[in-house]
């Protein structure tokens, strides 16, 4: 594989720091950096781009949902617990080690030997101490005890991460279970209508453009907005579905699009009978809405009665 | 955090998360995806919160690094870029910083005014350069892969990315990014 020129590396340094280099750039391009007079050649370019990255990465703030902070304390919290008792376990395990660390008379080559040998280098006088049965029996006894108190902590532990993991599934089962509850909404809206679904499809003014199409239940008065292609609006504006009705407009819903420019919007109002309305409509518009469009409409589509 | 105080993690997300979330959300395009990307991005961040050094960058640029990483395993993952394209879902009912969550007022007027540079920066690059930016970085495509979504010569598509992402930097250069806390 031939070398690459520092050109060439100035032209992938991009997704270099984007992380969306292939595999085999990824490897030429790591290559070139071991040798430090390339290093240092791209560097101010890397952090040129690393600067652009992050300030990208600030092009859209939205609050998450309120539940997402309590989730993420109630994992770290989890993580935290199954550390202590990873370390408890360890204690259990090797409490001779434990002990031989802690005691600061012993000579530090006692401190570096493995836990099983320790014994065998320990202070005369700790092994003196040793051969008296009934410091020996209670030294058990307390063992024993601190066994037990740590299994009863780490119990405790796992109880309280499975209790934690146990949130966060609830959670996203509610999460799923609003999702097809959404779903069921947009189908009865589609299905129970019968005869009585108008479907508006609102086409573009200009050549080239997105689309919207209302599927309207009159016998509900309810309705299924699916939008598509839609370009991103500032975070102070919004899009508004107006309808025409007698010849003035009427705001039905302001929605915003995801980010793929999608977006689909059920349980929209609208009325049960079709009469006097002409016509949707699609305009930008301030966030908090307006009481009359404030531009031309983009997308336009007239309304036709439903066959009975 | 490098201490491993939960207090510092809750603080971390007050400041960042919903920079982070909104970045995972465009680059993930549904809620429940960007929610996961989200929670695994600050628990890794408060783990690895005693590697972070402040001599070689910011907190927001490590937090980015991680949660573009977390986003760009997912979508590689979950099959990837068909779906980003033709699946329908639904969304946030909010404009954008306008969520559920409570926020400070300073944090949002902060946001606002960082997303508002950065939306306006964006626009003034040519089409062709904002659009394979925006490809590559939402979407995690490689320069292959917006060559062929563009059906460009992928010379071209390497030069507008370079290009576009100078700019970027150079009409961002006279703001602040976002403290390091």
């Amino acid at each position: 594989m031939m070398p690459l020129s520092l050109e060439e590396l100035r032209e992938l340094a991009p997704a270099f720091v984007m992380g969306t280099l292939t595999p085999d750039e990824l490897a030429q391009f790591n290559g070139a950096l071991q040798d430090a007079v390339t290093a240092d050649a791209l560097a101010p370019e890397i952090a040129a781009h690393h600067a652009a990255v992050e300030f990208l990465s600030t092009e859209r703030a939205v609050t998450p949902p309120a539940d997402l902070k309590n989730r993420m304390m109630a994992r770290i919290a989890a993580e935290s617990r199954d550390a202590a008792a990873a370390e408890n376990e360890r204690v259990l395990l090797f409490p001779t080690a434990l002990r031989v660390e802690q005691k600061s008379a012993i000579p530090p080559v006692a401190r570096t030997v493995a836990p099983g040998r320790a014994v065998h280098v320990a202070p005369q006088a700790t092994v003196r101490r040793a051969t008296k049965a009934p410091w020996y029996g209670m030294g058990l006894l307390a063992v024993a005890l601190a066994a037990a108190v740590v299994f009863a902590v780490d119990m405790t532990n796992q109880v309280n991460a499975l209790k934690g993991t146990l949130t966060e599934r609830d959670a996203l089962l509610k999460r799923n279970q609003a999702r097809l509850a959404d779903r069921d909404a947009t189908l009865n809206t589609l299905t129970n209508a019968g005869a009585n679904l108008v479907l508006v499809q609102l086409a573009p003014t200009a050549p080239q453009g997105p689309g919207i199409q209302v599927f309207w239940n009159v016998k509900d008065g309810t309705a299924v907005i699916h939008a598509s292609g839609l370009k991103q609006v500032a975070a102070d504006r919004t899009y508004c579905l107006w309808m025409i009705r007698d010849g003035k407009p009427v705001a039905v819903k302001l929605f915003n699009p995801d980010p793929d420019g999608h977006r689909l919007i059920n349980g929209v109002e609208l009325p049960k009978n079709t009469q006097g309305i002409a016509a949707f409509a699609v305009t930008e518009e301030p966030a908090a809405g307006s009481p009359q469009p404030t531009m031309t409409p983009f997308l336009v589509g007239t309304v036709e009665a439903p066959k009975q | 955090m490098a201490r491993g105080e939960e207090s510092a993690a809750s603080a971390l997300y007050d400041r960042h998360s919903a920079v982070m979330y909104g970045l995972a959300l465009r680059m993930v395009g549904e809620v429940a995806d960007a929610e996961e990307v989200v929670l695994d991005a600050f628990s890794q961040a408060w783990r690895d919160a005693s590697r972070f050094e402040t001599s070689r960058g910011t907190v927001v640029g490590w937090l980015t690094t991680i949660t573009r990483t977390r986003a760009l395993d997912l979508i590689r993952a979950r099959g990837r870029r068909a779906r980003m394209n033709d699946t329908v879902t639904t969304q946030l009912d909010e404009p954008a910083a306008m969520g559920q969550g409570f926020r400070s007022p300073d944090l949002l007027v902060d946001d606002a005014d960082r997303a508002a540079a950065v939306t306006s920066a964006l626009g003034e690059l040519p089409e062709a350069q904002r659009r394979a930016i925006e490809l590559a970085f939402f979407e995690g495509l490689t320069h292959p892969e917006v060559a062929e979504r563009l059906r460009e010569p992928l010379g071209t598509v390497k030069t507008r990315i370079r290009l576009g992402m100078q700019k970027l930097r150079d009409m961002l250069a006279g703001m602040a990014p976002e403290g390091a806390s």
